[in-house]
């Protein structure tokens, strides 16, 4: 106990280490902040979209009931919006989120070519990206825990401290892993208040997601810290140390995620997918100028449950051979679109892969799934704008098929697009990835430990 | 004078040399850009050449389309696909983030765009790895690595006493010291650069693109070498090795990595952007204001119908000699297009006020100073892109104003729908011919971040040429 008080008043005496807690404490919390403030902005996008959906549904209820003539032009010009609503923490990790649109609207047209709007947002600022917290726990905290312990020993050596204690106590190296282990904690007990104050600044809330991410973070912290120790047991100069640290730090946060990224390009056609747009397009237009008769007789057959429908088009425009030809269009597209799907969450996968020789990767691909900011949530939403435009079709096709008039109170059972973020986490993966890491480092440290007895 | 930094700088070399360090560091750097260079070249030629036969393939599809009713051909479209600077395999800018084939048609704008890959970039978080990041992010760490002691380490051993007493002031040694490590970066840059004439060899060139590559091997050159003066002074300024290592990366850490991406952050905090869904709303909503092409008693297009029926001088849209509905569409598009613009350049002027806020912080970066210019110089900067889509927009709305045209003087206002005009008139229809801006169009973004880099150098210089004689 004496010790601890000992070394905590060394350490409180030390303004280096205390102007770097500060600071390090100071950028977490402004990170929270600012990532709240663009959550809450994401939500005022959303309200702002809602109440404009519900002022263009009222236009139409004006005119209700509206014969399927009417409805059918309704549905070409009414959009439905669909959000990726984000979870409480994405304001901390803000992951892949900006990279696709995560608030956009759709219609009842082919639902293909509606599906590639982009994101707003500043290109100017898309190489270099942004500040969240995310980037300082998995970036900089290292650098923050070089910072203050990889030097421990150096300094004490050089300030001549070190041969007075390494004198008095029978183990030096156990010494030393007690004074890392105090600089753990307290960077542990600060990372702590970090999250607790996410707690009270944010939508976060104090339930088992939050244990699982502190333990994560504590796991990362833990195996950086093993990295320095390891560096520090190879006895070399302060110099060395920081030399070889900071190589390691490169190829673990910007080497090795690059030839990932490399290589999951590699695996890719470029621009592969643009044909979807062209097939789609060639058959949309096309059936305009096919026998649209045949086309729709096809269409019901391969469709029966819409077959007790009025077989015989209406002329010169019939909207329900136009909207089973929109159908159509995404459907001969189908294939494309599952490829197009495959190589995402394949490029995912490789990633995911050469995430186990990183501790960094690992953790970022693991704070990307907590936070349901990574492209397995984006893929989940584009999925699930393909089952909610399912649900609009069969919902407004029975209007169109079954000749029926759409009344004030079918407005009330439009569907309505919820996201549901997929609740696979991948807690124990990421642990022990970081364990293996971490026992790697031990089992150097012990090595080089009798190397330096020997 | 000048022989004595001449020496001290051969001397350095010398040692750096025999160094672990450098014999480690160097061909490790080059092999890795070598390789980085060579993959992003081998990509950039797949997606041109890709891109071109898309180009070629949507032409021929226009071409070759049946007989057509003009609106039908307006919703029908045509794509355009932007093909990338040839120096994007240097520096790739903003190419991996946006999309680069865009989908023109009727009524809409942009609607489409695909990204050249579907991986994300959100994994890099320290830049994307390419030729350009590694020169202006890690090269600096390397200079780092190799000098944080060269003076700090001659001051503890006691040789910077020694090297005074023997009439070598310490402004001749930080001079000497820079010119040695300017001669390292010199021989790094020159490798690289003609690995990646190499390249160039093999694909097309434009007079211009080699200016360009000059240019960008003289902005590399002038950045290593502020770096390069930067840790010569740092060096200078520490009382031990370790210090100077701390404060050195303590430097970087802020410069190339933190503020850049802290500026990015209190930019959007401070002028916020409207999402796609809002922004489609309220371009929507702009447009209703106007007026809506559809609605029979829209006030606008009501006013609009008297103003053509006196030009002509008749009293009925039926006796119009043009086709009512193929004029209106095309007064529909002119409202569409000039609200969109409009709607366009608001966002556009938020993501300038953004930049303009970062740029107040790049006086303070020469990363970010240095990065911007990089992607001027090779084509990839936003503003090339959105040049791009501008022109883009502006071909669009000339090509549906054709179509319109063709809907109003060729189709009869009766039976309308059931007309067609013949192909030949369609494929006769103008193709996009980009030109993208020239070097000459971008000076005066290129002149204020290029002052303020020379203004640090020569603040650089005139430090180390003021430094003082103190050997302790």
């Amino acid at each position: 106990m004496r010790f601890i008080q000992f070394e905590l008043r060394l350490l409180w005496q030390n303004k280096l280490f205390k102007w770097l807690m500060a600071a390090y404490l100071l950028a977490a919390l402004l990170a929270i902040i600012w990532g709240q403030i663009g959550l809450q902005r994401e939500y005022q996008q959303r309200a702002t979209s809602e109440a404009n959906y519900q002022a263009e549904l009222a236009d139409y209820k004006k005119d209700a009931p509206l014969a399927p003539y009417d409805s059918g032009y309704m549905s070409y010009y009414q959009f439905h919006p669909v959000w990726q609503k984000p979870s409480a923490w994405s304001a901390l990790i803000h992951g892949e989120r900006s990279e696709e649109a995560s608030h956009t609207r759709v219609r009842l047209l082919g639902l293909q070519s509606q599906l590639s709007n982009t994101a707003t947002g500043n290109i100017a600022a898309m190489p270099i990206g942004k500040l969240d917290l995310s980037f300082i726990w998995i970036y900089l905290m290292p650098l923050l825990i070089a910072a203050l312990s990889l030097n421990l020993l150096a300094e004490e050596k050089a300030s001549g401290r070190w041969s007075l204690l390494a004198s008095q106590v029978a183990n030096s190296g156990l010494l030393l892993t007690k004074k890392m282990l105090i600089a753990a904690g307290l960077l542990a007990v600060v990372n702590i208040v970090i999250l607790l104050a996410a707690v009270v600044l944010t939508d976060i809330s104090l339930d088992g997601l939050w244990w699982q991410i502190a333990a994560v973070l504590l796991t990362y912290q833990l195996c950086w810290f093993l990295i320095t120790g390891w560096i520090i047991s190879l006895q070399r100069t302060a110099i060395f140390n920081s030399l070889l640290f900071i190589s390691l730090w490169i190829v673990f946060a910007f080497v090795l995620p690059g030839l990932a990224y490399l290589y999951q390009t590699q695996q890719q056609q470029p621009a592969e997918h643009v044909s979807m747009i062209f097939d789609q397009r060639e058959f949309m237009h096309d059936s305009w100028d096919r026998d649209q008769q045949a086309d729709f007789d096809i269409y019901l057959q391969d469709y029966p449950q819409w077959q007790t429908t009025e077989q015989t088009l209406q002329k010169p425009f019939d909207w329900r051979w136009y909207y089973a030809m929109q159908h159509m269009s995404d459907v001969i597209v189908a294939e494309a679109v599952a490829q197009f799907r495959a190589s995402r969450v394949n490029s995912h996968q490789i990633g995911n892969q050469v995430a186990w020789l990183s501790p960094l990767m690992r953790l970022q691909y693991s704070m990307n799934r907590f936070a349901d900011t990574d492209m397995l949530a984006s893929q989940a939403f584009l999925d699930q704008i393909g089952d909610y435009h399912h649900q609009l079709r069969e919902y407004f096709f029975n209007f169109y098929f079954l000749d029926k008039s759409f009344t004030l109170d079918d407005f009330a059972n439009i569907p309505q697009f919820d996201y549901q973020p997929i609740s696979q986490n991948n807690t124990s993966k990421t642990l022990i990835n970081l364990m293996l890491i971490g026992l790697f480092f031990i089992g150097l440290i012990t090595l080089q430990t009798r190397r330096n007895r020997g | 004078m000048m022989q004595t930094i001449i020496e001290i700088a051969r001397h350095e070399l010398i040692t750096q040399w025999r160094s672990q360090t450098l014999k480690i560091l160097l061909p490790l750097l080059l092999v890795l850009t070598a390789l980085i260079a060579f993959s992003h070249w081998q990509q950039q030629q797949d997606f041109i050449e890709a891109q071109t036969i898309w180009q070629q393939q949507n032409d021929a599809n226009w071409e070759a389309q049946p007989d057509r009713h003009p609106h039908r051909a307006a919703h029908y479209g045509t794509m355009v696909f932007r093909i990338i600077s040839p120096l994007s395999f240097i520096d790739s800018g903003v190419n991996p983030f946006v999309g680069n084939a865009l989908f023109l048609e009727a009524h809409r704008q942009n609607s489409s765009s695909f990204k050249q890959y579907v991986s994300s970039t959100a994994y890099m978080g320290l830049g994307y790895l390419s030729g350009a990041t590694i020169i202006l992010v890690i090269w600096p760490l390397v200079l780092i690595a190799l000098a944080f002691n060269s003076v700090s380490g001659e001051r503890g051993h006691g040789t910077l006493r020694q090297l005074v007493s023997q009439g070598i002031s310490v402004r001749q040694l930080l001079f000497g010291k820079t010119l040695a490590y300017s001669a390292i970066s010199l021989i790094f840059l020159l490798v690289i650069f003609s690995i990646a004439i190499g390249f160039m060899l093999f694909s097309h060139v434009h007079g211009s693109d080699v200016l360009r590559m000059g240019l960008m091997f003289i902005l590399y050159l002038f950045y290593c070498l502020l770096w390069t003066v930067t840790v010569v002074l740092f060096s200078n300024w520490c009382r031990t090795n370790q210090q100077s290592l701390s404060a050195l990366l303590l430097f970087w850490l802020l410069t190339v990595i933190v503020m850049p991406k802290m500026a990015n952050s209190v930019a959007e905090m401070q002028y916020p952007m409207p999402d796609r869904a809002v922004f489609d709303i309220q371009t929507a909503q702009e447009i209703a204001k106007v007026g809506d092409s559809h609605n029979p008693d829209d006030p606008h297009f009501t006013e609009f119908r008297e103003k053509v029926l006196a030009e002509y001088g008749v009293s009925s849209v039926e006796d119009l000699p043009v086709n009512w509905r193929g004029v209106v569409m095309q007064e529909g598009e002119r409202i569409t297009s000039e609200v969109f613009t409009q709607q366009y350049e608001k966002l556009m002027q938020i993501a300038e006020q953004q930049n303009q806020l970062v740029s107040h912080v790049a006086w303070f970066s020469p990363y970010l100073l240095a990065n911007k210019l990089s992607s001027i110089f090779a084509a990839t900067n936003a503003g090339s892109f959105l040049h791009y889509e501008n022109a883009a927009e502006q071909f669009r709305f000339n090509f549906i104003k054709q179509l319109n045209q063709m809907h109003a003087e060729q189709i009869d206002h009766a039976h309308d729908r059931e007309q067609k005009v013949s192909n030949e008139h369609l494929a006769n229809l103008q193709q996009f011919d980009y030109q993208s801006p020239t070097l000459q169009d971008e000076l005066n973004l290129i002149y204020p971040p290029l002052l303020i880099l020379l203004g640090w150098l020569i603040i650089g210089v005139l430090l180390l040429y003021r430094s003082r004689n103190e050997v302790d």
